[in-house]
């Protein structure tokens, strides 16, 4: 049995951290990354690898100073309550406002691809029901489930980019070093945001028993994250041409499709599906805790499961603020290309905060 | 040269480490205790009188209502001797040994033996009890209230003139059914006999299994018109005492009139009423019972049913047999995965039928696409209505052969079945195609082992066909999910209902979905936090016989 | 614990759900449009389905006896692709369903005014699978469509089939819908090559029916592969024949059956190459650069006309070089109507040039280029196999 009331392990953590990469991998990232760098995208999934670790150590390091503080309560140790507070609501909004383009983003992949004439609204409140019951039942039963089914996932994942890469013709990669320098650090940058995925590692370090172990497991996430959609934009670079490639808007889900064993079992992107449903679940639900959870800490309420509805209901109303598929294809390309930034700015405003104040607390967590 | 694969041996600190971790482990001696039950007529208990006829009064006061009870009068040796009654129920005492060790020994030879006692009083009831009465089982009882419940406990009550202490005699027989194969939990290779309904062969059975004197029996009385008995067993060395606590706790919460079986007592000790899934297993066998009281789980068994429960459950306790331990871990291992998958095609099965035909026609090949079409050309109804209704017809039919005894209820499940089937798709009101489905679904759920949980997962079909009508697969996927996010947040006596998965714990995935060998299980499952984490001799090498190509090599 | 408020919001969301099943599609109510066929039209463009009935099941309503055909065939003429496909629920009751859709033909005057629109609408379309095959056929497709085979029960498999075995020997180039996209969206670097195909003409002894009149002839019973379409950009500009066809296929490495004959003074000898692979280099060429293709293959030897000469290993590099010199006749023969009279690259020699040497290649029009690019081609025949009699 659990020691803290709502701890998870560190090796829980890492899942969680890699299925919020791959589990929205499929939406819109891929194509961004091939249109913003071509052929050579793979070299920026590589940069953004590095990138994120880069994040993923600062985050682990702030972590350690305060073992048992959520950063919402440890900003206002640094730099007092009305800025910390400022910092922490931010951090609330950049996750409502990320979970809210993957719940649109979501919503727009099934209505094009998989259920042509559902409207989007019903696709977008199931995933809310799912995501306020799991946001609701707390980090670590989230954890475990993830730590359950997330596996299985994984496996998928390996099965459609080993398939994609079975089918390449590698000249498409040719020639090998053709990218501007600057394309291809936007693509890095991108690729960046996804593989920290929302700072998991941020958040959640204070719930982890054994914290030691968290930067290990962390790189690790990022080292399979990495290489994983390094090998999908390989093989969709590559399967496609890039040409074709940038043309296409789902171009995973493309791979996907044409997996097939034979000629006789074809087109079970639909398998896939759930997949991808379980990924985007695990990854909204997370960000929508840690949003109540923050915003219970910031204005001092006894617990977060009351902010949850009004979460879902503002991320509900927010998902419907794009008119139409191109516009909330532009907004997420833009939360894309920035989220990086903010990722390690508020990081680092942390961290150099607290190395400058000297500022560290051992206290614990309820 | 020699085929023995020893493994590294521990140093010596290491072991010396466990070894007193082990050791300090070894806490005080559990002192619970359940409530009794509070009698029914809420009065005040009063004592016995010291005059015979009083205390037959009273007791006939109680008794006398019901016309099984006798009352026998006599004097201990000669007419002018001490008098003496018997109070029992006919029917469930057992007369013989009454008159053999009881009457014959207070009626005949007491007045050779022990004459001076028997004038007097209190002298003369100790003297029965220490050298006059030829039975086991004896206590003395001072009140009323305790004299009724005796003789409604099948007991024999024994009053003396002059002396205001009663003796119960334990002298119990009643028609039962003797030991048999448990019904409900068949098997090919294992022990055959089964508990039946009497308490004392019950533990009877398990006691044979675990001669070790760490293994408590402990006694508790729940119900107030039952009076049942319970029996609470464990191994004092092996289960966690914050489960025995709780269970303790839960068990004085009870105060209801009667427990007639041992789901009553499930459904008031569970964590969550409200979930389909059960968190505490049952079973009828005691070899089932021996190997959970060894991973450090407590067994609970009740009188007047052959069913034990054992808690804490989770659901990895719910889907092997025990059946699974006795045989070979390579076929076993196939077996659990043939089990997985009928389990998982139990549930899923309908859902994803519809979910496919109805929104995602291109995943079927292109030749079976065409004659499911054909063949649901003239169906009137969409095929999540044919789902339904469909699967419907069969729990009826399920229901309808439960309940018709013997082979007339097997022959109506089969005839029904295919005639009905058959007679469905003829006349167009089903596909051939759904009438397959709905019978590999009915065979797949009667895969699983434990009769409870695949009553919920006949109960989690019909929300999952109807998201599938819906939503199609991401409908499923939806209430696939809400399904797991349930069973991820259910405890079951604190322990996490989805271990050994998720939290993951090594040993214990050993025997989960795979069923690794018996000397590789070296560890406890770690869910249950059993105080010894070792089974204890472990082996150190994988034997070859001897002979053969070996030369006898040591 | 969370009765009333979590009851509330929970109906409330069931609520959304009650309005109905919005994607539902009973099976029984599509059309498996099993092959297309697309034509021009005075009113714009005529589709043609090939839609398939479907199979009895057993004893059932639907159950049918008797040998009829499979499919249906029906045509939709609209201003647009997309129009036409929509004005066939009008025509059927049914929705069109392209989930299991094997192939698209279009006929050749469509093909000369430009397949762009149509595989902008395929490529949308989000059921299609990529594995698709496109054809051109001469004349009209809906007579490609309207052939019923006896070798296989649904026409469009048997369309199919015969496509990839045409792949493999050669004589049409690969052209799965993937291959097509690629080479359009790459465009003037890879061009589109699609095969050709005709229905097979009657055998004689039908004709002779004396009561048949002109209209009625019986549908034919057979589709013919006439070789390979070529496009530039998304019009059609000509056919190549078998042969040059498959000087097209030594240079795209994709043959697996090609039956290559040589004819020596002392007879045909046939080879059966099972491999076959290429290799482009390029050689400076006085301020450009050419491109060298190195084509390696090999096979069993099948055919040898004198019994009664031993095959010794001098002989057998004889008849390897003769082979070779065949297999560069047919690349060359390919190589001067591609770059001479269509202008267009459907070998992707471009692209191989890209790959080569990008500078240089970003520097060229490759629509002026191609035809002054010189290729060299240099062919290593082998004969691995000579069968079990060594004479």
């Amino acid at each position: 049995m659990p020691k803290q009331k709502d701890s998870i392990t560190a090796r829980q953590l890492m899942l969680l951290k890699l299925s919020g990469i791959t589990g929205t991998v499929f939406l819109g990232a891929v194509n961004l990354i091939t249109s913003l760098a071509g052929a050579q995208g793979y070299m920026a999934v590589l940069g953004g690898g590095l990138l994120s670790a880069l994040v993923v150590y600062l985050a682990t390091t702030l972590g350690r100073r305060f073992p048992r503080l959520t950063p919402f309560e440890y900003a206002r140790s640094i730099f007092g309550k009305w800025l910390g507070s400022l910092l922490g609501l931010s951090l609330v909004a950049f996750n409502i406002i990320s979970s809210t383009l993957v719940l649109r983003s979501l919503g727009d992949f099934l209505i094009t691809a998989i259920l042509p004439d559902t409207p989007i609204s019903v696709t977008i409140t199931t995933m809310l029901i799912l995501v306020c019951g799991g946001a609701w039942l707390g980090i670590q039963a989230l954890a475990r489930f993830n730590e359950g089914l997330y596996p299985l996932g994984f496996l998928a994942w390996i099965v459609v980019a080993g398939a994609g890469l079975w089918r390449i013709d590698p000249g498409w990669l040719l020639p090998l070093f053709d990218a501007e320098p600057f394309a291809l650090a936007r693509a890095s940058v991108v690729s960046g945001s996804l593989l920290v995925n929302g700072l998991v590692v941020l958040m959640f370090f204070n719930f982890v028993e054994e914290q030691s172990a968290v930067l290990k497991y962390s790189v690790w996430a990022v080292f399979a994250g990495t290489l994983l959609i390094g090998a999908l934009q390989v093989a969709v670079v590559a399967g496609y041409s890039p040409a074709l490639a940038e043309t296409l808007k789902y171009p995973v889900l493309e791979l996907a499709r044409n997996v097939s064993f034979g000629l006789f079992l074809e087109r079970i992107e639909a398998l896939y599906l759930g997949v991808w449903i379980i990924g985007t679940f695990v990854k909204v639900s997370i960000l929508f805790y840690a949003a109540a959870l923050g915003l219970s800490l910031v204005t001092g309420a006894r617990s977060y499961h009351w902010f949850i509805p009004p979460l879902a209901a503002a991320s509900f109303y927010l998902s419907f603020q794009a008119d139409s598929v191109p516009q909330s294809y532009l907004w997420e390309s833009m939360f894309n290309e920035h989220a990086y930034f903010y990722q390690i700015g508020i990081v680092g405003v942390l961290l150099a905060g607290a190395l400058l104040r000297g500022k560290s607390g051992a206290k614990s967590h309820e | 040269m020699t085929k023995r694969r020893l493994r590294k041996p521990l140093s010596v600190a290491r072991l010396r480490r466990e070894r007193s971790r082990e050791n300090s482990g070894k806490a005080k001696e559990l002192d619970l205790k359940v409530p009794p039950p509070r009698p029914v007529e809420d009065e005040k208990d009063e004592p016995l009188a010291l005059s015979l006829d009083e205390n037959l009064h009273l007791l006939k006061l109680h008794l006398g209502g019901s016309d099984d009870v006798v009352f026998r009068d006599f004097r201990l040796g000669n007419a002018s001797a001490l008098r003496a009654a018997v109070v029992f129920i006919d029917g469930l005492t057992n007369k013989d040994q009454l008159q053999r060790d009881l009457l014959s020994p207070l009626m005949i030879f007491a007045h050779h033996t022990a004459q001076a006692e028997c004038e007097s009083g209190l002298r003369g009831f100790a003297a029965l009890k220490s050298h006059l009465l030829t039975v086991m089982e004896v206590k003395d009882v001072g009140t009323v209230g305790e004299c009724v419940l005796a003789v409604l406990s099948a007991d024999t009550v024994l009053l003396l003139d002059r002396t205001d202490t009663a003796l119960v005699i334990g002298a119990r027989t009643w028609e039962h059914r003797p030991i048999m194969e448990a019904v409900t939990e068949r098997g090919v290779r294992g022990p055959r006999d089964g508990f039946n309904e009497l308490f004392k062969s019950n533990i009877a059975l398990v006691r044979q299994r675990m001669k070790t004197p760490s293994l408590r029996v402990k006694f508790a009385c729940i119900g107030r018109r039952s009076q049942t008995n319970l029996a609470i067993l464990y191994d004092s060395g092996l289960a966690s005492p914050a489960i025995l606590t709780e269970l303790y706790k839960r068990l004085s919460y009870i105060d209801v009139d009667g427990i007639l079986d041992s789901g009553y007592i499930e459904q008031y000790i569970e964590d969550s009423p409200y979930s389909p899934f059960p968190q505490v297993q049952f079973t009828e066998r005691p070899d089932r019972v021996a190997a959970a009281i060894m991973e450090g789980r407590v067994a609970l068994i009740v009188d007047g049913t052959p069913f034990a429960i054992l808690v804490p459950s989770v659901l990895s306790n719910f889907l092997p047999t025990s059946e699974d331990h006795y045989e070979r871990w390579l076929v076993m291992t196939g077996v659990r995965f043939v089990r997985a998958m009928s389990i998982i095609m139990a549930v899923l099965l309908p859902a994803l039928y519809v979910a496919v035909t109805t929104f995602h026609q291109e995943m079927i090949p292109s030749q079976l696409a065409l004659t499911i079409a054909g063949a649901r050309a003239g169906v009137p109804f969409p095929a999540v209505v044919e789902a339904l209704m469909m699967e419907v017809t069969f729990e009826l039919l399920r229901e309808g052969g439960i309940r018709v005894p013997g082979t007339v209820g097997t022959t109506i499940g089969i005839v029904g079945g295919i005639i009905i089937g058959q007679a469905a798709v003829t006349a167009g009101l089903v596909s051939p195609v759904m009438v397959v489905v709905v019978a590999l679904t009915a065979i797949g759920s009667f895969a699983v082992p434990a009769f409870n949980v695949g009553l919920s997962l006949r109960l989690l079909r019909f929300p999952l066909i109807l998201l599938a009508g819906t939503l199609g697969l991401y409908g499923v996927l939806a209430g696939v999910i809400a399904v797991v996010l349930h069973l991820v947040s259910l405890k079951s006596f604190g322990v996490p209902y989805l271990s050994p998965l998720a939290p993951s714990d090594n040993q214990g995935l050993k025997d989960t979905l795979i069923r690794a060998p018996l000397w590789a299980q070296l560890l406890r499952p770690g869910m249950f936090e059993p105080r010894q984490k070792r089974r204890i001799g472990r082996p150190a090498y994988v034997q070859h016989p001897p002979g053969g190509e070996d030369d006898g090599d040591a | 614990m969370l009765k009333a408020p979590a009851l509330i919001i929970l109906f409330a969301c069931i609520a959304v759900f009650l309005t109905g099943c919005w994607s539902a599609r009973e099976i029984e109510d599509l059309a498996f449009v099993m092959a297309m066929g697309v034509d021009t039209d005075p009113e714009g463009v005529r589709i043609t389905y090939q839609l398939a009935l479907p199979a009895p099941g057993g004893e059932g309503p639907g159950a049918q006896g008797g040998a009829q055909s499979p499919v249906w065939v029906t045509s939709v003429a609209a201003p647009s692709i997309a129009e036409a496909m929509l004005r066939l629920p009008a025509v059927l009751g049914k929705v069109p369903f392209t989930g299991h859709t094997l192939a698209v033909v279009i006929g050749e005057e469509y093909a000369r005014h430009g397949i762009g629109e149509l595989l902008d609408y395929l490529a949308r379309d989000r059921e299609l699978r990529d594995r698709v095959r496109l054809a051109v056929s001469f004349g009209e497709a809906k007579e490609v469509l309207e052939v019923e085979p006896r070798i296989e029960a649904m026409p469009a498999e048997y369309l199919f089939n015969l496509l990839r075995q045409g792949e493999a020997t050669g004589i049409v180039p690969p052209a799965d819908f993937l291959s097509v996209r690629i080479a359009y969206a790459n465009r003037p670097r890879l061009q589109i090559k699609l095969p050709a195909l005709q229905p097979a003409p009657p055998p004689a002894d039908a004709e002779a029916d004396p009561a048949a009149k002109a209209e009625e002839k019986p549908p034919a019973t057979a589709i013919e592969l006439k070789g390979t379409a070529v496009f530039r950009d998304d019009k059609l500009v000509g056919f190549l024949d078998e042969r040059e066809s498959r000087g097209v296929a030594w240079l795209a490495e994709n043959l697996r059956m090609a039956v290559v004959t040589v004819l020596r003074e002392e007879g045909p000898l046939v080879q059966l190459a099972n491999y076959s692979s290429v290799r482009f280099s390029a050689r400076k060429d006085n301020g450009g650069y050419r491109l060298h293709a190195r084509v390696s293959q090999d096979g069993n030897l099948t055919a040898w006309p004198h019994p009664e000469q031993t095959i010794t290993h001098a002989l057998l590099k004889q008849i390897e070089a003769d082979l070779a010199e065949v297999v560069a006749d047919e690349i060359h023969s390919a190589l001067e109507r591609l770059q001479q009279e269509f202008n267009a690259d459907i070998l992707g020699l471009g692209e191989q040039m890209r790959r080569l040497q990008p500078d240089y290649m970003a520097t060229l029009d490759w629509n002026a280029a191609f035809p002054a690019l010189i290729v060299e081609v240099e062919v290593r025949a082998a004969f691995r196999r000579v069968g079990l009699t060594i004479r």
